[in-house]
């Protein structure tokens, strides 16, 4: 993580970026906050006494803010070590290699690091099939894992009364499991209007950035989306920082994308960091990116409530991808207005080597864009943090060429 | 060895009318042009008690173990699905699919592992698919509770299937008939407790795969006077290698390990930790009250997949198992890509190890190019268990 950082406080000079960019307080604000989210210091603010639990940080955030707890990303595992933690995944826990390599990490760094203050875990069971396994493997360590119970549906007539009233019931116990009481309705709903202004702000900044796709990099566009889930710990210092970057970005003048560089919308998140540096330094401009997490939270339902339809429908959008055990069918209908309100002319779509269910919706919208005649790249990485392998950088060239 | 897709199965003639009378349900499913729709199932986890009710005609989709199926899936999937997820996508393939997957009208997914879900998704290009939800938290009252209103949605919509309506009397019957064919398929199961047992691991799987495809009425009609005479067969005395399988699902056709370790080895299957075998016939429903509750409790309460929570339960049951089946090892086999088996495998293995009872652990896949290796594999690992005999005779002595 530290390296990453690093290289977004130096933006590579080749890059054609304003000055402005380059000077960004808000992207540096931005940097900072993810810098202080990293596992050190955070594995710090546990020892501290703070209530601080993996996982947590997406849909569900709100009820966890409001139970005094720090939900952190299960990304804080694989950033540093990654490798050492496969190999134990693969050693210790005899995990075959055929799996991919988040779930492998996941399970190794929980290993190694069991002696840590953070010995909670939650988690939605809806996601994968693999997180679910490793989680039940860490138990053997020590930890203590919460699931909440499976629930999916893809469509509005899925969405039956059960399946709220269901999920309503499991965020009541995993607040007692937080807090060790009954949870407090008006603080959710506090925290929901926090993350609602939070996602508010993200939505403006996004829209100003397919205006200037060259000022926000790939990687600290990856930082926004991030951080628009768990704020990085503290929504209110990321809110500011997203406030300073709306500020700068509505300071420039709007100009039409330089011809030398291809407008694309990218699918997915992208394991491997330096495939984005690839992209852009093929002079890719990614005008827009399908990730997920941009769902407004219903304000006018009480508030347990409107977290359980926020994360149904995002399943139903295709968002949030495994986290929820998002739909595979539906993503490919957001990239493609992405693709018509933005006039990209290519898609990259990314996925984890090893992971079916992403597989399965690269497959799925492979063949629709190629039916449509939008061309596509399916890229395959991993979490690690070696550079691009050559055939993987080269495709993207390719790509970008041949859209060229 | 047969191949089950082509010919006869390598069945013990006693069963071999079983295997006739499902081939001839099987066509009937397929090419009976009785005005009935045909409903489709993948999961152990889901009551065919309201199928039958409905009175519609139902069977599960298992059949797997084909190459050729496996790449029709592969289509849509990649190579880095299960090959059984992806012969499920793979059966509905308008061309070169399975007839019997073609037959079908709607498919009910209780969804177990996210691959089976995301299936079911591409399934629903092929056919109309409910999806429908299987909680994992078997001990928590309001899981419980939401499992139950989601068997009364899957009610309606079979009704909606069927074009008529489901009465609870009518559900409560076939309770209690499923309840005797579970019960009597589980006491086929308890004459593998016999030294030699007088039924091989083959001709079990065969009977349970009737219970899948046959309407419990048919199935017991058949069952019982079989089950009559080969509990009068008297115990011989030998007693062959003794085995259980554990581990992913055993399709319908895929058949080759069971084969290779019966019939080219001569060890003995006496009992299967998996959803194609004993598993779902070790527990049966509440006969009274709520049929929904019933049928809620009853398939939650059922021997667990390594899907539910904890995972302790399917161990302890799998453990459990191998001793009350008094087996001297144990072949625990996953399927490639198996989350639910393949992850966990070592949590499995670690517990048959504290029971005293060698594994052989198998990954495995629908290639059939692996055949070799197996047989190498498996014949070492009776060997072994050969010798452990001997010696504990000689420490008897």
């Amino acid at each position: 993580m530290t390296e990453v950082l690093d290289r977004l406080a130096k933006p590579r000079a080749s890059r054609k970026r304003t000055p402005t960019a380059e000077n960004s307080k808000g992207l540096k604000a931005i940097a900072a906050l993810a810098q202080n989210y990293s596992y050190a210091q955070i594995q710090a603010e546990a020892a501290a006494g703070k209530s601080v639990i993996w996982g947590g940080f997406s849909w569900e955030s709100p009820l966890i803010y409001a139970c005094d707890t720090i939900p952190v990303c299960i990304d804080q595992l694989w950033l540093d070590k990654s490798r050492e933690s496969e190999a134990i995944a693969e050693d210790h826990f005899q995990i075959p290699g055929e799996f991919c390599s988040m779930i492998k990490t996941v399970i190794g760094r929980l290993h190694t690091d069991q002696g840590n203050n953070i010995k909670r875990i939650l988690h939605f069971g809806s996601g994968c099939e693999p997180i679910h396994a490793v989680f039940e493997l860490s138990k053997r360590d020590g930890y203590d894992v919460q699931t909440i119970e499976t629930v999916s549906s893809f469509t509005n007539e899925e969405k039956r009364p059960a399946a709220i009233k269901i999920l309503v019931s499991e965020l009541q116990r995993i607040a007692v499991w937080l807090s060790g009481k009954p949870v407090d309705e008006n603080r959710v709903a506090e925290e929901i209007r926090r993350k609602n202004s939070l996602l508010r702000k993200v939505h403006k900044l996004f829209e100003l950035r397919g205006k200037h796709p060259l000022y926000i990099s790939g990687l600290q566009t990856l930082l926004i989306f991030m951080g628009s889930m768990h704020g990085y710990g503290d929504l209110e210092a990321f809110g500011k920082a997203v406030d300073s970057l709306i500020a700068e970005l509505e300071a420039l003048e709007v100009k039409p994308l330089d011809s030398a560089y291809i407008p694309l919308v990218v699918a997915g998140g992208v394991g491997n960091r330096r495939l984005l540096e690839a992209i852009e330094e093929s002079n890719g401009a990614i005008v827009s990116w399908v990730i997920g997490g941009d769902l407004l939270y219903d304000e006018n339902l009480p508030p347990l409530e409107s977290l359980a339809h926020y994360v149904l429908d995002a399943q139903g959008r295709g968002d949030l991808g495994e986290m929820v055990g998002a739909s595979v069918a539906y993503r490919r209908l957001r990239v493609e207005d992405e693709v018509r309100r933005t006039g990209a002319r290519g898609i990259i779509s990314s996925s984890i080597i090893g992971c079916p269910y992403a597989s399965l919706m690269q497959q799925l919208e492979r063949d629709y864009f190629k039916a449509h005649s939008v061309p596509l790249l399916a890229l395959e990485t991993d979490v690690h943090k070696e550079p691009p392998t050559e055939e993987q950088i080269m495709r993207v060239k390719a790509f970008i060429e041949m859209l060229a | 060895m047969v191949n089950a897709h082509t010919s006869l199965p390598s069945l013990s003639p006693d069963l071999l009318p079983v295997h006739a009378l499902i081939e001839a349900e099987q066509k009937e499913f397929i090419g009976a042009e009785d005005g009935v729709q045909r409903a489709g199932y993948f999961c152990a986890y889901t009551p065919p008690e309201l199928l039958a009710a409905a009175g519609v005609r139902h069977a599960r989709l298992f059949k797997a173990g084909s190459p050729e199926i496996v790449a029709n899936g592969e289509r849509f999937t990649q190579s880095v699905f299960c090959d059984f997820s992806k012969s499920c996508i793979g059966g509905f393939d308008k061309n070169e699919g399975d007839p019997l997957y073609q037959a079908v009208d709607k498919v009910f997914n209780f969804h177990t592992c996210a691959s089976m879900k995301r299936a079911s998704e591409v399934i629903g290009q092929f056919v109309p698919t409910t999806l429908l939800n299987l909680p994992r938290l078997r001990d928590q009252a309001a899981s419980r509770e939401f499992f139950r209103e989601e068997i009364i949605h899957f009610r309606d919509d079979i009704a909606e299937l069927a074009g008529r309506a489901i009465s609870d009397d009518e559900i409560s019957a076939q309770i209690v008939l499923f309840n005797k064919a579970r019960r009597l398929i589980q006491r086929f199961s308890e004459l593998r407790k016999r030294a030699n047992p007088p039924l091989s691991g083959k001709d079990f799987l065969e009977l349970a795969r009737g219970y899948y495809y046959l309407p419990p009425e048919k199935l017991l009609a058949t069952y019982q006077p079989l089950y009559e005479k080969l509990s009068a067969v008297k115990d011989d005395g030998k007693r062959p290698i003794r085995l259980m399988i554990s581990g992913s699902e055993m399709a319908d056709g895929d058949r080759r390990l069971v084969e290779l370790i019966e019939d080219e080895i001569g060890a003995r299957i006496v009992v299967e930790d998996h959803c194609t075998g004993l598993r779902p016939f070790t527990h049966t429903l509440r006969e009274d009250g709520d049929p929904f509750a019933a049928l809620a409790d009853g398939y939650l309460d059922q021997a667990p997949c390594a899907r539910m929570k904890p995972l302790d339960d399917s161990v302890h049951f799998s453990g459990g198992l191998a001793k009350e089946y008094d087996v001297e090892g144990i072949v625990f086999v996953y399927l490639k890509f198996c989350a639910c088996y393949g992850v966990t495998k070592l949590e499995f293995l670690n517990y048959f190890q504290s029971l005293g009872i060698p594994a052989l652990e198998i990954s495995s896949d629908y290639s059939h190019s692996d055949h070799g290796q197996l047989k190498t594999r498996a014949e070492a690992f009776v060997e072994i268990l050969n010798d452990r005999r001997a010696d504990a005779v000689v420490a008897a002595d």
